[in-house]
């Protein structure tokens, strides 16, 4: 279960702006989940293999060969702000 | 009234001003972006030269905004397409327009363009996805739409369409804007099977620039009979389905005994992992997959005062379902949390994957309800797992995301004048005993037709 | 001679390898060769994180982690992955980097390098595979900016990360190590360490003694150590720092510490961050890799390493240890060396090729590909034969760096052939003739003299003459009297 601080930690780490009125649901709404996901605990996975996708392919490799970069139009059309022909953003500290 | 492919051929030149029309005219909230100019190209050649084709917001389209249904991507203009966009329109589609969904497609979130409504009921959800609602609709004879939670099988469900959820890996997902990866497959919903698998056909085969694609190109064609077939129903995935809903399922399983088949219940003993495994690895993988949303390079931005603060409040347009999905993901990947959730439904999951090979052993395929419940109210409450803001709806739908089996969704009856949906299952790339089976289903059954959307 | 490391220094590398002789990037098909283009022109969606793309793994760079692998004498694992490394940070547009955990491609290697008391074995921990940021620049000081930048070209280029246990003892051992882990991997032809960003290495440094007397010492991480000459000054610098502390009993704190190279100290890079946490966990987009039946066919392909070079030079040439150690630190010199040997006497062409030819293109900062072998076997032919001087040698080496041309040519342009050995002769008989107080002061035992004709013979050669020959000339002239 996280708590009330915590619940505010994780904002900040995933950078969204969460009103501090909305922090008790988000908390409650969290835990609820939390709490669902204890069904998992008495899976028998000792020593059981991990499965990150349920493709079964293994080892899928692309040949070292060019194939021409966009336009830096392309690449700039959807910028919020842009400087010369880089991505423009407000200072970083 | 539904329109399958054949009626919009039929209609030559006029199709997509057909399918503009319609649109124009209803009021159901079913596309977020109309590609009002769309017209078949002079020299349209190929299996779908003309038709109309709607694709979920959630697939990139050059030159037309695409916007996942959320203010966050917002005013994004793809400078790509997503593979099966390219591919429809290599087969002479007309891609009429972008279909609405949940923001994301996740399950509970509010889209940010406004509900989607019942073709059958108006006061009714059309779904997660607008895409089976357009095509009950008549407005296009099918749609392509990705899958993960059951996006497009409920979607199908509660609209009366049918749907087909390949096999993972048989349709590329370049330019699906996914929000977890392992989970989400592209498909397709039509009125019927055959039309279904006509478009998808035409979106899968290999594709290099994903490296979970297929090798070879999935044929859905030459499928087990169902004569002799045994069919398996695992019992977890009844519990909870609504009375009405669960006589519909008796009644398709009578119908498959009748075309030949052995319908058998037995107990799935993974099934009870199935949900919570699902949302756990749809969340960990949603926190990273909705990291790239920050504004910066891309979409809308939330001015401020330094580049930490200028990304939180931009990334505060997700909606709250969002939100929460991302920091729980991100609590589940912390160090003290990894081993305990994480790591241990990627295990879980490969107990899934392995049970289900075990169960294909024995039977051809499986059955389930699509969806708990028929469409819910366009206000209340969204059924099933939705309601606790869970990725998939019920184990049924959540097992088949997790294993990356192949899965169609055809109606199987009605409740007043809801439809319900049945799921039918096949094991890992057996796609073709799936649409055999479908089709056989719907041959016997006359539920296309019945009663007839609005 | 053992070295006492007074100070119990113990200094850890990571150091980061851009793997830019790949033509693409990690993973996609965009161009690895962005050094000279402007802003955003060499990427595609996926090096821009646009929604919507999925990475596909370049076979090369896979084949380059093992290669890397297996110069560093390290095991390859059979089955590796990828993971997601989160945080946010706007040179990473995914807002994850792509890279390896807890199964890399290399595990347990090491290298040999020239320690402080004899050789030493650093030991590799690991080698994994990861991709680049892009690069962001600030408008003025990163402290004081008003704004940034983002240039996503180097976004998605493949690094391979290399990082030894803590067994430098010195800041000169860790600029040695770097030195031959960068020979080593020109050898390998995985990358081209002259391009910018191709090599940089964060240090973990602790003082672990104190008074004489052994303690826990604190692990320091120094990051943004661009370049060789910086790598030894940061070191030295932070060392220095924990000495202080350590005197005047101030609380050292475990922390990464930014190199200023300007100001040549180190800085604390106060983070906000509550915790690192990465939040490490399989990257779901990608496959898992099994490579173990490639390892065999790379070994095949391996070149001779420095090390085996240079013992192999002196076996087969007999030419010294020293000059066998200059000529393998690149691999280009080398392979001149062995050209030209071919068809010199081997002991000349070390001589020439280490000495000479090397010295001259490091004083003009150019590539060995300014000069061919063909040329330098040429001069060594013209100084054998006594055509030319050796002093005039290297003047025709020089002039073909500077102006270009063929040696004939030069040789002829700037007069540079020796005179024939009857010229000498004659011009020793004058010189004696014309020297007859010279020669009574050189009968009557004065040495000196003797040079003083010499010194007239090459006068009249006008100093084309081989000063060791005119002094023999004059000699035989002087006992014929």
């Amino acid at each position: 279960m996280i708590q009330k601080d915590e619940t505010k930690e994780l904002a900040w780490v995933a950078r969204i702006a969460v009103e501090d009125k909305d922090i008790p649901e988000f908390q409650d709404k969290i835990n609820k989940k939390l709490e669902y996901y204890t069904v998992i605990a008495d899976a028998p996975t000792d020593s059981v293999k991990k499965t990150v996708n349920p493709s079964r392919l293994n080892t899928v490799l692309r040949k070292d060969v060019v194939v021409p970069s966009m336009s830096v139009e392309d690449a700039l059309k959807n910028a919020p702000d842009v400087y010369e022909t880089s991505f423009k953003i407000p200072r970083i500290l | 009234m539904t329109k399958d492919i054949a009626a919009f051929k039929a209609a030559g030149s006029k199709a997509a001003l057909d399918s503009l029309d319609k649109i124009k005219k209803d009021d159901l909230g079913t596309f977020i972006t109309v590609c009002s100019d769309a017209k078949a190209a002079d020299s349209a050649a190929g299996p779908l030269a003309g038709v109309p084709i709607a694709v979920s917001d959630n697939i990139s389209t050059k030159g037309v905004e695409t916007t996942c249904a959320s203010h966050i991507v917002k005013g994004y203009v793809p400078p790509f397409s997503g593979k099966a966009v390219d591919d429809l329109e290599k087969a002479g589609a007309v891609i009429i327009g972008k279909t609405n969904m949940n923001e994301f497609g996740l399950l509970g979130a509010a889209s940010a363009y406004g509900p989607i409504k019942n073709p059958r009921d108006k006061s009714k959800k059309g779904g997660p996805s607008a895409s089976a609602a357009a095509v009950a609709a008549g407005e296009v004879p099918a749609a392509v739409c990705s899958d993960a939670g059951g996006l497009l099988r409920v979607s199908a469900s509660f609209c009366g369409t049918a749907a087909f959820k390949p096999s993972y890996g048989a349709v590329s997902r370049f330019g699906l804007i996914y929000y977890t990866g392992s989970l989400d497959q592209i498909g397709v919903t039509a009125t019927t099977v055959s039309d279904a698998v006509t478009v998808l056909d035409v979106i899968s085969g290999n594709d290099n620039r994903d490296t979970t694609s297929l090798p070879e190109k999935m044929n859905y064609t030459g499928g087990k009979s169902l004569d002799g077939c045994k069919i398996g129903i695992p019992e977890e995935f009844l519990e909870d389905v609504s009375a009405d809903v669960l006589k519909t399922f008796e009644e398709a399983v009578a119908t498959f005994e009748k075309l030949g088949a052995k319908c058998m219940k037995f107990s799935l003993k993974t099934a009870k992992y199935m949900q919570s495994v699902h949302d756990i690895i749809a969340a960990g993988e949603s926190s990273a997959m909705l990291a790239k949303f920050d504004g910066t390079r891309f979409g809308p931005r939330v001015e401020a005062d330094n580049w930490h603060e200028m990304i939180s409040k931009t990334r505060g347009l997700f909606g709250p379902v969002a939100q929460r999905r991302i920091m729980t993901g991100i609590h589940l990947l912390m160090a003290g949390q990894y081993n305990d959730y994480y790591m241990k439904s990627m295990q879980t999951r490969t107990l899934i994957i392995d049970e289900f090979e075990s169960v294909f052993k024995e039977y051809d395929l499986l059955i389930s309800p699509t969806a708990k419940t028929v469409a819910p109210d366009l206000g209340g409450a969204c059924g099933g797992g939705c309601d606790l803001e869970l990725s998939s709806y019920s184990a049924a739908i959540a097992g088949v995301d997790l294993a990356g089996l192949p899965a169609a969704s055809v109606p199987c009856g009605f409740i007043g004048n809801l439809p319900a949906g049945l799921q039918i299952i096949g094991g890992y790339l057996k796609d073709a005993d799936v649409v055999a089976a479908a089709e056989a289903f719907e041959n016997a059954t006359d539920f296309v037709k019945f009663p007839e959307a609005v | 001679m053992v070295y006492e490391n007074p100070d119990g220094v113990m200094i850890g590398l990571e150091v980061h390898v851009q793997l830019n002789n790949a033509n693409t990037k990690m993973f996609c098909s965009c161009t690895s060769d962005y050094t000279d283009s402007e802003a955003n022109t060499c990427l595609c969606a996926g090096c821009l994180a646009l929604p919507g793309t999925t990475p596909v793994l370049n076979e090369k760079s896979v084949e380059y982690a093992i290669r890397i692998g297996l110069a560093l004498n390290a095991e390859i694992e059979n089955e590796t992955d990828f993971f997601m490394k989160s945080y946010f940070y706007p040179d990473l547009g995914n807002g994850y980097q792509v890279t390896q955990f807890d199964r890399p491609i290399v595990k347990n290697g090491h290298i040999l390098i020239e320690g402080e008391d004899g050789e030493l074995k650093v030991r590799i921990n690991r080698a994994h595979m990861e991709d680049d940021p892009g690069k962001m620049a600030h408008f003025g000081s990163i402290e004081k900016s008003t704004g940034s930048i983002i240039d996503f070209n180097r976004s998605g280029m493949p690094l391979v990360e290399i990082v030894t246990a803590p067994d430098m003892r010195s800041a000169k051992e860790a600029r040695r190590f770097l030195d031959k882990l960068r020979s080593i991997l020109e050898y390998l032809d995985v990358f081209d360490g002259s391009r910018e960003g191709a090599m940089k290495a964060d240090a973990n440094i602790s003082v672990n003694v104190f008074n004489g007397k052994r303690i826990e010492g604190t692990r320091v991480e120094v990051k943004n150590i661009s370049s060789h000459k910086a790598v030894e000054k940061a070191i030295n610098y932070e060392i220095m720092r924990q000495k202080d502390f350590l005197r005047k009993n101030k609380p050292l704190v475990q922390e990464t510490r930014h190199y200023d190279e300007d100001r040549n100290v180190t800085i604390s890079l106060r983070v906000k961050e509550t915790a690192d946490d990465y939040r490490y966990f399989p990257d779901f987009d990608l496959v898992p890799m099994i490579v173990g039946d490639r390892v065999e066919g790379i070994r095949a392909t391996m070149p001779e390493l420095p090390d085996a070079k240079r013992e192999r030079f002196v076996a087969q040439y007999g030419i010294s240890d020293a000059h066998a150690k200059s000529l393998v630190t690149e691999r280009a010199f080398a392979d001149l060396f062995e050209s030209v040997a071919a068809k010199v006497d081997p002991k000349s062409a070390a001589s020439w090729v280490a000495d000479v030819v090397k010295g001259e293109l490091n004083y003009r900062d150019m590539p060995i590909t300014a000069i061919s072998a063909d040329d330098v076997v040429t001069v060594i032919e013209m100084v054998t034969k006594k055509e030319i001087s050796e002093e005039s040698g290297v003047t025709v080496i020089r002039t073909l760096l500077d102006d270009g041309g063929k040696p004939s040519d030069i040789v002829k342009a700037k007069g540079l052939a020796m005179v024939a050995d009857d010229f000498i002769e004659t011009a020793a008989k004058e010189a004696i003739a014309e020297s007859p107080d010279a020669v009574a002061d050189y009968k009557a035992g004065t040495e000196k003299a003797l040079n003083f004709i010499v010194g007239k013979v090459m006068q009249k050669a006008k100093g084309k003459a081989d000063a060791r020959l005119a002094r023999e000339m004059v000699l035989q002239e002087l006992e014929k009297l």
